[in-house]
């Protein structure tokens, strides 16, 4: 196998803007194999995303995105990727800022490039609820790893080989994106955050609630707190 | 009279169906060692009631039943703390035959030339081997 890089795209009922989204990247990185990691959609995600010219894996029921995005690392780990991509299905990461994400992995800077919303002025405005949110978590994660993580949910995100082995192995469920930065950290890998363009999403809707929002918040930060006790062994030796 | 005959039966009852339960492989033996020995306390508190009375002093429990509420309580709670966990630990394992169910199932179908012809090509060149490989493995079993 002569390809490096595989892009993960977690899937979970985007017909509409999957196929889109892979002829995006396919134009900027022809170069990378494209796997749709499908998470137990009811609609045509699957064919829409094969017909795209990306490679699926069909999960048999939905496991969340976690799950999911373990799945898609799992598959890097055993075909022996180099570099592995997180990138949305709706559409809202743009792929134009690929090449130079992965460029930033390929120089080595970090083991986990992040595409960050926030570091620069993007078209992309979010509600006063998500912004709490935003703020909580960079303040939350800044406590536990001394790293400033201006946009900890985004899940536009570079992998090297170091990561894609442990995350093949130990992946958070649920909601992950946070969680897996303190993870990484507390293992004593590094993270970059760069500047990344963003969209409005372009078809489907936000599973956000109001509700939601505070299990979510509340659900992360015991997790988050939970990595730190649990692996703090794992830092004193590195 | 009639409650403490109750109870009796009851308990002979329980550890009858717990049996039951692990004869036609309903129950694994793991947990039914944990019923059976509820049913064998029940027995116990249900045929004597001075067992019961002695843990109500021990405690300074003023009203003796209260005890079997409390001890109940509290292994109910354990109990389902336990059970928890052993879900969690199931869970965490189906994710994971899930995921490598699917890594799999994509292998196959995703490359089904490429991988027929890598098979081929491989087979031609390690028979020999693998054939003295199977035959070792044969006259060794028999």
């Amino acid at each position: 196998m002569n390809r490096d890089t595989l892009i993960i795209i977690p899937a979970y009922n985007e017909e509409k803007s999957i196929a889109q989204v892979i002829r995006s990247i396919l134009r900027y990185t022809p170069d990378a194999d494209i796997v749709v990691v499908n998470d137990g959609s009811t609609d045509n995600t699957a064919q829409v995303a094969g017909q795209a010219g990306a490679i699926v894996l069909n999960l048999p029921f939905n496991v969340g995105i976690g799950g999911g995005m373990q799945t898609g690392y799992l598959y890097a780990h055993e075909k022996g990727y180099r570099y592995a991509v997180q990138i949305d299905a709706d559409g809202q990461h743009d792929p134009a800022d690929l090449p130079r994400l992965l460029q930033h992995a390929k120089n080595g800077e970090a083991d986990m490039i992040l595409g960050s919303r926030y570091i620069a002025k993007t078209s992309y405005k979010s509600s006063a609820m998500r912004r709490v949110g935003m703020i909580f978590f960079s303040k939350l994660v800044f406590l536990l790893t001394g790293q400033e993580v201006k946009d900890t949910t985004s899940g536009y995100r570079v992998v090297n080989k170091n990561l894609i082995d442990l995350f093949s192995r130990s992946y958070p469920t649920d909601y992950p994106e946070v969680e897996v930065i303190v993870f990484l950290k507390r293992h004593g890998y590094s993270l970059l955050e760069v500047p990344t363009e963003m969209h409005q999403r372009q078809a489907g809707v936000s599973s956000i609630t109001p509700f939601k929002s505070v299990y979510y918040i509340v659900k992360v930060a015991l997790a988050l707190i939970m990595n730190v006790l649990r692996h703090r062994k794992a830092r004193e030796l590195s | 009279m009639t409650v403490y005959l109750f109870s009796l039966l009851f308990s002979v009852g329980f550890i009858v169906v717990v049996l039951d339960l692990v004869r036609r492989q309903r129950l694994k033996e793991q947990y039914s060692l944990l019923w059976l020995l509820v049913g064998i306390g029940l027995l116990v508190v249900s045929s004597n009631t001075v067992v019961l009375e002695w843990t109500a002093r021990m405690l300074d429990i003023k009203y003796a039943p209260a005890v079997l509420f409390l001890l109940g309580l509290i292994f109910c709670f354990a109990l389902i703390l336990h059970l928890t966990v052993v879900i969690s630990r199931l869970s965490d394992r189906v994710l994971r035959l899930t995921q490598e169910l699917t890594v799999l199932k994509a292998e196959q179908e995703n490359q089904p030339q490429s991988t027929i012809q890598q098979t081929t090509t491989q087979q031609s060149t390690i028979h020999p081997e693998t054939a003295a490989h199977a035959n070792g493995e044969r006259t060794a079993g028999i």
